[in-house]
């Protein structure tokens, strides 16, 4: 049957009561909305924390020796440290793989004495984005007895570029280490943990200082795809140099920012519940007043013979009409929300009238900017939500026409 | 009268609400001819609606057994009854025959749609229907743009444009002053001279009776008296 008068019956079914109408649209737009912009927030954020933690300090995989993540013991090292980073170059998912050292000491400079930690980092590999000095300038005057200052360590102990700096420690083999540093700079890592206690040494000088030969405390280890860290991790256990040693995923590092990725995307879940409930109840309860209004013009229809049937995909049609509408309003404005916040970012604080904040979190900072990354994908579960919705919230009024007897309706 | 459209026999419909039992028919026969312009009239609650309805196969006689266009109504199912009304009867009711945001052209295509016209064709018939009626100038008109006599005269034109064998209307000038009445009257008259259409409609109005070539008297459920006018037939 050519039934072109469905979606037109719809539309002008709409306009019967604007206000009622424009109001559903409304609470479903702004359901949606809140779901885009929310699930883009969340996933934003668990970008930022996914690449600023794994991004400079943790690394998608990291190699250590066993027990070294628990007990953190200056001679739990590995052995044969060259021939493992060109094992781990070898593999074609490896983006770059980095040796570590990290040493606990005692410092001095002139009579105050401090605790600080030797960070041990191969200067020609930590000054790009993604390493511990994001400078290749800094990185540059690492060595030969020259180190870098974290910022906080510096402020807090009157340190500046220039001075000398003693160090005294723990060597592998239980002996007393010690060494005379020159501070070239100091330092603002993207790394908290090298802010607040660094002394970032060149690798050969930390193996130095703690009577290493070819060894180092962990290899990090960053992918060109964070999704292939399986597929990378079983092949980087299967390599013969790797043998004895712990191969680590980031989520087993550091559990915690699993858990919170996880908790982000169930915290959108929540609001796509939400965005349902918005258009049932709009759906629902505009369907079901139309249709009540609507009682003896549907009689009328049943009484010339219209089939049950057909009446049933006009009031239907009218509801996905009302969802469809109202969840292209939420779109629209997901995505100008997007747009406006793609180059700039959107602040949270903003929205507490509080002043930007950074915080720390397992060492790195955590800015309240965040870069929202809207996906088609939420577009669409949105679009399905409100419109599976939109079908269940016609059941109603669906079973009111059914039971609709065209003499009955029309009397009164 | 030739052909034979409608036969009713002892037809006895029974109301029954809670306890109570109204016997809105008590027994009718009564047998409707093609081309009659029949009036079916009597007091408020003497049985005019109850007996349209149970001709129009939208309701079903508690006893007794009615003959439509030869189809034993008792005999249809709840769709075959609809699928009747839909191809072979047109309907005016006393209000709300339209659909209110439909226009008038819109509103005759709807009933060709649900018989499963053709876009063109029907809108070409919805336009001429109108047209020959005198009601042009309402196509694009929609209900609350029109008067309640023009209103009237669109749910004639929606019940005439698929030509169908018989029109019921149940007081289809209960709203209407005596000019608009007459109106009504007038083109549903010319409708059946010309055309050779049949209706039958139910009025307590004097001057509408006028217009009628039969007219049927009905009281407490039952046929009071069946006249002929043959001056007017
Ligand atoms: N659905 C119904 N339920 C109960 N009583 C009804 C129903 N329909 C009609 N009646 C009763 O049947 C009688 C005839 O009604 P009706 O056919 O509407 O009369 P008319 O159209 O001549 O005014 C009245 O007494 C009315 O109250
Ligand atoms: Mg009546």
């Amino acid at each position: 049957m050519a039934e072109n008068s469905t979606l037109r019956l719809a539309w002008r079914g709409l306009g019967r009561n604007r206000k009622r109408s424009v109001l559903a649209i409304a609470a479903i737009g702004l359901g949606q909305f809140a779901f885009l912009a929310t699930a883009g927030i969340m996933r934003g954020y668990a970008d930022h924390y996914f690449d600023s933690v794994t991004g400079p300090l943790v690394g998608h995989v990291q190699i250590v020796a066993p027990g070294w993540r628990e007990e953190r013991a200056v001679d739990q090292t590995l052995d044969n440290v060259e021939a493992m980073l060109a094992a781990i170059r070898g593999q074609a998912q490896v983006a770059r793989a980095v040796p570590r050292i990290y040493a606990p000491v005692l410092a001095a400079l002139e009579e105050e004495g401090f605790v600080g930690m030797v960070v041990g980092a191969d200067p020609a590999l930590e000054g790009v984005a993604n390493g511990l000095l994001g400078s290749e300038q800094l990185a540059g005057l690492l060595g030969d007895g020259r180190v870098l200052v974290g910022k906080g360590l510096a402020r807090q102990h009157g340190i500046e570029a220039g001075a000398e700096l003693a160090v005294v420690g723990q060597d592998i083999d239980g002996s007393i280490a010690s060494a005379l540093y020159e501070v070239a700079a100091v330092v603002e890592s993207p790394v908290e943990l090298v802010n607040s206690t660094g002394i970032v040494a060149g690798l050969q000088d930390a193996q130095a200082l703690l009577r290493m030969d070819d060894e180092a405390h962990e290899i990090t280890v960053r992918l060109h795809e964070a999704e292939q860290i399986n597929q990378a991790a079983d092949s980087l256990g299967a390599q013969s140099a790797l043998q004895g040693v712990e191969i680590k995923r980031w989520h087993e590092v550091i559990p915690q920012l699993a858990g919170i990725i996880k908790m982000m995307d169930m915290y959108s879940l929540v609001v796509l519940g939400i965005v349902c409930l918005a258009s049932i109840a709009g759906i629902a309860n505009t369907m079901m007043m139309s249709t009540f209004e609507r009682r003896r013009e549907l009689g009328m229809l049943l009484a010339l013979g219209a089939n049950p049937g057909r009446l049933f995909r006009m009031v239907a049609t009218e509801a996905v009409l009302l969802g469809a509408l109202g969840v292209l309003l939420g779109t629209v404005l997901g995505a100008c929300f997007a747009a406006l916040t793609a180059g700039s970012g959107f602040d949270l604080a903003e929205l507490g009238g509080e002043e930007s904040f950074e915080m720390g979190f397992q060492g790195v900072q955590i800015a309240s900017r965040v870069y929202p990354e809207v996906r088609a994908s939420d577009v669409l579960a949105g679009v399905s939500a409100v419109l599976v919705t939109a079908l269940s919230a016609c059941v109603w009024p669906l079973l009111h026409v059914a039971r609709l007897e065209p003499v009955e309706a029309m009397r009164t | 009268m030739d052909e034979v459209l409608v036969a009713a026999q002892g037809v006895k419909k029974v109301f029954r609400t809670g306890d109570i039992a109204v016997e809105a028919l008590r027994g009718i026969d009564l047998e409707i001819g093609s081309g009659e312009f029949m009036a079916i009239v009597g007091p408020s609650g003497s049985g005019k609606t109850t007996l349209l309805n149970l001709i129009g196969a939208l309701d079903v006689p508690t006893d007794g057994r009615i003959v439509l266009f030869d189809r034993d109504l008792g005999a249809l199912s709840r769709s075959e009854r609809a699928e009747l009304r839909l191809r072979s009867l047109g309907f005016v009711f006393q209000a709300y025959n339209l659909v209110p945001v439909l226009t008038a052209r819109e509103n005759v295509e709807f009933v060709l749609e649900l018989q499963g016209m053709e876009s063109k064709k029907r809108r070409a018939r919805a336009e001429e229907t109108l047209a020959e009626l005198g009601l042009g100038e309402l196509a694009d008109r929609r209900p609350s743009q029109m008067s309640g006599g023009q209103q009237q005269r669109v749910a004639v034109a929606r019940a005439v444009a698929s030509r169908p064998g018989l029109v019921l209307a149940d007081e289809p000038t209960a709203n209407l002053d005596s000019d608009n009445a007459q109106a009504l009257l007038q083109m549903m008259r010319r409708l059946r001279d010309e055309m050779g259409m049949t209706f039958v409609f139910s009025t307590h109005d004097p001057l509408v009776v006028s217009y009628a070539s039969r007219v049927v008297t009905l009281r407490d459920g039952e046929v009071q008296s069946d006249e002929r006018k043959d001056t007017c037939g």
